[in-house]
């Protein structure tokens, strides 16, 4: 059902946004039509999970300086800013496999988008693009040279990890980084309340946004909005409303974000200082969710078939089974291309060789 | 009118079969109404209309009308190489683990058959058979577990004997050979069953015949335990061939296809096309093709079938 509809009988509903990002990820559709579907439920932006005990460790300190000439940086003004050279340089710092302790953690799982939206900072930081969502063509553009580089930089960061990388999604990671084996994450900010544990307490954690690539940041967006089916009848539909109406109270919201985790997506939520304070990836979340400084993907009926061929391909390059990041753009370039053409979204066919292509 | 009664008797007996039959089969077809109804209803119609979809475009997520294609789903199906290698690896897939499992379940189950007055063989049996009555889904959650190298017992192990961390589910590979071992342990007691039910199938007395004679082991297998028991096990070897060929929850739980393709199976392909993509129609031409599959398989299960009733009525 529309939710334009539902805001012009129920205008306390239509809540204003922190920022353009959450109307257009989680609420208009086709994109650029302005009308809305959607209503914003749990947005969530990506941003890298620090122990701080290692960080603010005066030995660790010591012998960082030693080794690198630099002093290891340790609170979050100076965090929220940092090079991803200069992130890497510290995650080799602290990558003591030896000791059980692996220097850091990404997502490069096959499974839904865990791959796809770890790597894509990494390719919209440096330039890359996906696709081009005016003509919905993306052969020549995900296949491109800037992507190649990314993915080789993305997947390089294995070397920092345990040997079963190539698996590793939501769950792997907290596992991994609650147990206290890993130094660092890159996750999602939305499940911050959930990488602390006992031996790891959240007091020893600190999560920044995602670093920055020669001062550039794009990261991807993740979350997702409530909808209300059209096929309801009058009671259920009342009903849904209703929830909507008790979701957006600020006894709820306050529940969510002070006591479950949940993270404020609204102007007047991201201004509310309670809210700023109450966890320490509140501060990362907002400052991902800026104008400009996350973009979400392929709001097109074809998404999960497009993702599937491209996760298959990647994860092969992450794996080794396909042997260059070139061969794998190629390959999800093409694939995908076939698939937009194939449902009538471009009028660019795919490369004659598109069936015989293979993983 | 000796001649006149045995001729009417004769007559009788003529009409009886007619008559008796015909009052049978009626109630035969009564009886077998609710399962054909049943049948028709789950199993024909949802097949013919299977058949159908697969010549038509259609996909739940688009906003297009299904549009007959003629056989452009199959020949789509044909052409795409990425399909082709999961048909190819579904089938090497099965030809190593149904061997694996019946080399195995054979040398286990003449194991048990042999030693039928071991101490605890029932316990032994009974734990033995666990992995086979135990969920696919639960096998490979489990699995999947044990050989995690962070935090796997597997790992653990190899770590404390010296070996390095093993990744046996994520390395291109390893992990196809491990869905092979961990199908087997999970299937090798199901085919050491059939081994001891076909074993058991062999007459005592042509065996005891057999070791007075004093013949020598090869022969008592090809001439007296072959000939009774090979009908039980083809028949075992065809029920996990089928079941291999299907084979889903496995590679789907431990490396849901991955790493890049190199486990995934046709029938995890398949499931994509239908609740990922909503590709009816082609998945429709992809279920159609396996269904052609099992029906040959089924076939040589028949065919085997029919020459146990032909050589027990040559008996």
């Amino acid at each position: 059902m529309k939710a334009d509809d539902v805001f012009a009988a129920n205008p306390e509903l239509d809540i204003e946004p922190f920022s353009s990002l959450v109307k257009n990820t989680y609420q208009v559709y086709p994109d650029g039509s302005g009308i809305r579907w959607g209503f914003p439920q749990m947005p969530d932006t990506q941003g890298v999970f620090l122990r701080k005990d290692m960080l603010e460790d005066p030995k660790e300190q010591a012998a960082f300086k030693q080794k690198t000439g630099k002093d290891l940086p340790s609170t979050y003004e100076v965090l929220s800013n940092i090079e991803f050279d200069d992130l890497v340089e510290i995650i080799e710092f602290f990558h003591r496999p030896a000791k059980g302790m692996y220097g850091t953690a990404l997502m490069y799982s096959k499974e839904y988008d865990f791959f796809s939206c770890a790597y894509y900072p990494f390719a919209y930081s440096t330039g890359g693009k996906i696709w081009d969502p005016e003509t919905n063509n993306v052969y020549g553009i995900l296949n491109s040279p800037e992507n190649e580089k990314a993915m080789e930089q993305f997947v390089g960061l294995k070397k920092y990890q345990p040997a079963n990388f190539a698996a590793f999604g939501i769950g792997d990671m907290i596992d991994l980084f609650t147990q206290g084996k890993a130094f660092s994450a890159w996750q999602w900010l939305a499940v911050g309340k959930f990488m602390s544990s006992d031996k790891v307490p959240a007091d020893k954690v600190i999560s920044i946004p995602l670093p920055k690539w020669k001062g550039n940041l794009i990261g991807a967006m993740g979350g997702q909005p409530w909808v209300i089916n059209a096929f309801n009848d009058d009671d259920h539909m009342r009903v849904a409303v209703d929830v909507l109406k008790w979701w957006y109270t600020k006894e709820t919201q306050d529940k969510f974000i002070k006591e479950n985790g949940g993270l404020p997506w609204s102007a007047e939520g991201a201004a509310n200082p309670e809210y700023l304070e109450v966890a320490h990836y509140v501060k990362p979340f907002l400052y991902m969710l800026e104008e400009g400084r996350s973009q979400d993907f392929w709001h097109l009926p074809e998404y999960a078939e497009m993702l599937a061929v491209q996760q298959a391909a990647f994860n092969g390059y992450a794996t080794g089974q396909v042997k260059t990041a070139k061969e794998a753009l190629e390959y999800a370039a093409a694939k995908q291309q076939q698939i937009l053409y194939k449902a009538g979204r471009t009028e660019t066919p795919p490369p004659d060789n598109v069936d015989s292509l293979k993983i | 009118m000796v001649s006149q009664t045995s001729a009417k008797f004769e007559e009788s007996l003529k009409e009886r079969p007619k008559k008796r039959p015909d009052k049978n089969r009626k109630l035969s077809w009564l009886l077998l109404a609710p399962v054909l109804a049943f049948f028709a209803l789950l199993n024909v119609l949802p097949t013919l209309w299977m058949l159908g979809l697969s010549f038509y475009d259609y996909t739940l997520t688009s906003y297009k009308a299904p549009t007959f294609t003629g056989l452009t789903n199959y020949s789509d199906f044909v052409k795409n190489e990425q399909l082709s290698a999961s048909v190819s690896r579904t089938f090497i897939f099965l030809i190593l683990a149904v061997i694996a499992q019946t080399l195995l379940g054979i040398l286990i189950g003449v194991f048990f058959w042999k030693n039928d007055k071991m101490p605890g063989r029932r316990l032994a049996l009974t734990l033995f058979f666990t992995p086979m009555v135990v969920t696919p889904i639960a096998t490979a959650l489990f699995w999947k577990l044990m050989l995690d190298p962070t935090f796997g017992v597997v790992n653990y192990m190899l770590t404390s004997l010296g070996f390095s961390r093993t990744d046996f589910l994520t390395s291109s590979t390893l992990a196809f050979p491990t869905l092979i071992v961990v199908d087997t342990w999970m299937w090798t007691p199901f085919m050491a069953l059939m081994t001891l039910a076909a074993l058991g199938s062999v007459p005592k007395a042509e065996l005891e015949a057999a070791a007075i004679d004093r013949l020598p082991i090869w022969r008592q297998i090809t001439s007296v335990i072959w000939p009774h028991a090979k009908f039980i096990l083809m028949l075992g070897i065809l029920l996990r061939s089928i079941d291999a060929f299907k084979t889903m929850d496995l590679t789907y739980i431990m490396t849901n296809g991955g790493p890049g393709d190199t486990t995934e199976l046709i029938a995890l392909s398949l499931y994509r096309f239908a609740f990922k993509s909503f590709k009816l129609g082609y998945s429709s031409a992809v279920s159609v093709f396996l269904l052609f599959i099992a029906i040959a398989l089924t076939a040589i299960y028949l065919y085997i079938l029919n020459a146990k009733k032909k050589a027990e009525q040559t008996e």
